[in-house]
């Protein structure tokens, strides 16, 4: 059967002909793939919009996952909802139970986080559980414990993951008396002092940290010396755009052959959080102590570079106080950062590797919001359409810093 | 006709703000937030409305005049005569009054399909200058796009972006 790729029917009611023309077009890693087709094949079976579980709903739903996980021995208590994120609906809950051998009574403020019907971003929670583990036993930078994983939505209505609640900001409660231009977050004078060279030493623990030839559940085997890692996350994302996009780019697709033909090797393998930035990470006002780094949907072994592009990129800093001091991701001005880096993790940053992934990140970005972005708000598909579609407007601001980026590697 | 788009609009916008939000419950932030963005989009639609036609146009103009340099690059390509009759067919719409904003919708995006395809072809793929038109075209269409979503707040410096109307008046 023949796939109309230009309609939009093929998105919306994806084929099994579909599935396998995009599974041969863009080979990704096993678990990308069975992530995407799961998605695919949901979209086709669930036509209907998604619609809002009440807070009781779901905490049936969790004790469900909690009796099959630990037996009945626990009480679920104090559930409410926690807003923040575009992507996950959050529900905060006490538990008491008898901890994670079984046999101390515990109590554990926990933090559920379930994908809508369909997310923002599809993921992992399988290689998100698996790389907490893997940064927790190693020491590598604080993040908050996972407990248990509902991968398909077998025991809740969609995907989850249980995580320990962790205290801490992630921005400042009273904001700067100076008023600065520009956007990202701004920590003030005072606490980005203090945080700066917590957020790079931290940054640093987990790039240094040689992830090769690390075993682990939902990730591929990695090679340094080797570019095929980069064009499989670059096959990940032209799918995601097969799959998702409303209207086409021509943009993204001069992107994306650039990309492919110049996919650097990888020196060291490095977990790439994906979205390592401020806003990103939790930290405590009076001592400014980093409690916990967030949000590690996307993580993915790899380059450095690409975690180091993403910190530094335009959209999450701001000029200081001075008017014209740019600070990257509101912390330092980006060469001090650059140096400090290199100091912190004793490898060198690569200034091309830099610019390939600002390519890398800008193109995925705008993939996010103008392809997944669109088809799951004009679907009705999360708890939050109108925010989704709202998001989507910054599509155009993202494509030209794409354009940008490319034209300063294009020959 | 009687009730118009803009009244609908406006009357619904004033609905919102005026009696709906206010009602909201201040601890469902979730509601809020939502009960703002939907005020917000529907003036965003309002304001853009009266130039959704022009810009339209002028997105189906850029990307014809694209797809046409990109022909030239490949005379005698197999995606070539169909590509330029679409693009004649294409014209055809432009020029009939009886041309709905939908029906523009649609070969605007049959359009960037057609183009992204000839992109990936044998003749243009990892074509050098086939990506400096795909530039040179984006450098015009992407500031179209950002001056239609300017009102929504995510240029660092809105005062930087011309106006829509400015774009989309030739």
């Amino acid at each position: 059967m023949a796939i109309e790729l230009k309609s939009q029917v093929c998105r919306d009611q994806p084929s099994e002909a579909f599935i396998e023309y995009l599974q041969k077009k863009y080979p990704t890693e096993t678990e990308i793939d069975e992530v995407l087709t799961r998605k695919l094949r949901n979209r086709r079976k669930r036509q209907e919009c998604y619609t809002p579980v009440t807070l009781e709903q779901l905490v049936e739903a969790t004790k469900k996952l909690l009796q099959e996980k630990i037996g009945n021995n626990f009480e679920l208590t104090k559930p409410r909802w926690l807003s923040g994120g575009a992507s996950m609906i959050q529900m905060a809950f006490h538990l008491s139970w008898q901890g994670p051998e079984g046999n101390v009574p515990t109590e554990t403020d926990m933090v559920l986080r379930m994908s809508p019907m369909e997310p923002v971003v599809e993921t992992s929670f399988k290689r998100e559980s698996a790389i907490i583990a893997v940064v927790q036993k190693n020491q590598l930078l604080p993040v908050p414990s996972c407990y248990w994983v509902d991968e398909t939505g077998e025991y809740l209505p969609y995907p989850a993951i249980v995580y320990g609640f962790v205290t801490g900001v992630a921005k400042p409660s009273t904001a700067p008396k100076v008023q600065v231009t520009g956007i990202g977050l701004n920590f003030g004078p005072h606490l980005r002092d203090k945080l700066a060279p917590k957020v790079i030493k931290q940054m640093a623990n987990l790039h240094r940290f040689n992830a090769e030839n690390l075993v682990i559940e939902g990730f591929d085997p990695i090679s340094a010396g080797s570019n095929a890692s980069v064009l499989r996350e670059i096959n990940w994302w032209r799918r995601v755009w097969e799959e998702d996009r409303g209207e086409e780019e021509p943009l993204i697709r001069v992107a994306a052959q650039w990309l492919v033909r110049n996919a650097p090797e990888v020196d060291h393998v490095s977990i790439v959080h994906n979205d390592l930035r401020s806003g990103n990470f939790l930290f405590e006002e009076k001592n400014a102590e980093i409690t916990a780094w967030l949000d590690w949907e996307l993580v993915s072994l790899g380059d450095r570079h690409q975690d180091l592009g993403w910190l530094l990129a335009y959209q999450f800093g701001h000029y200081a106080e001075d008017g014209s001091t740019f600070l990257a991701s509101g912390l330092l001005p980006t060469e001090q950062f650059l140096a400090l880096y290199e100091k912190e993790t004793g490898m060198p940053v690569d200034r091309e590797k830099l610019k390939y992934y600002d390519v890398l990140n800008t193109w995925k970005a705008a993939i996010i919001v103008l392809g997944t972005g669109y088809r799951v708000a004009k679907g009705g598909k999360t708890h939050q359409d109108v925010v989704v579609s709202w998001l989507s407007g910054i599509g155009y601001l993202v494509l030209n810093n794409l354009k940008n980026a490319l034209n300063e590697v294009l020959v | 006709m009687i009730p118009d788009v803009e009244l609908q609009l406006q009357v619904v916008i004033k609905s919102l703000t005026d009696n709906v939000l206010p009602a909201v419950d201040t601890n469902n932030e979730l509601a809020v937030q939502q009960a703002q963005l939907s005020i917000a989009t529907l003036q965003n639609v309002r304001s853009q409305l009266p130039l959704l036609q022009k810009t339209l146009l002028k997105d189906i103009s850029l990307h014809l005049g694209l797809l046409d340099e990109l022909a030239a690059l490949a005379p005698g390509a197999p995606w070539s005569r169909p590509a330029l009759a679409l693009a004649e067919e294409i014209n055809g719409i432009l020029s009939d009054p009886k041309s709905g904003i939908c029906e523009m919708q649609d070969k605007a995006r049959l359009l960037r399909e057609t183009i992204s395809e000839i992109l990936d072809s044998k003749e243009l793929s990892d074509s050098d200058s086939a990506a400096k038109l795909v530039m040179s075209v984006a450098e015009q269409s992407l500031l179209i796009g950002r001056a239609y979503t300017k009102s929504m707040g995510f240029e660092p410096d809105a005062t930087r972006v011309p106006d829509l109307s400015e774009l989309v008046a030739s």
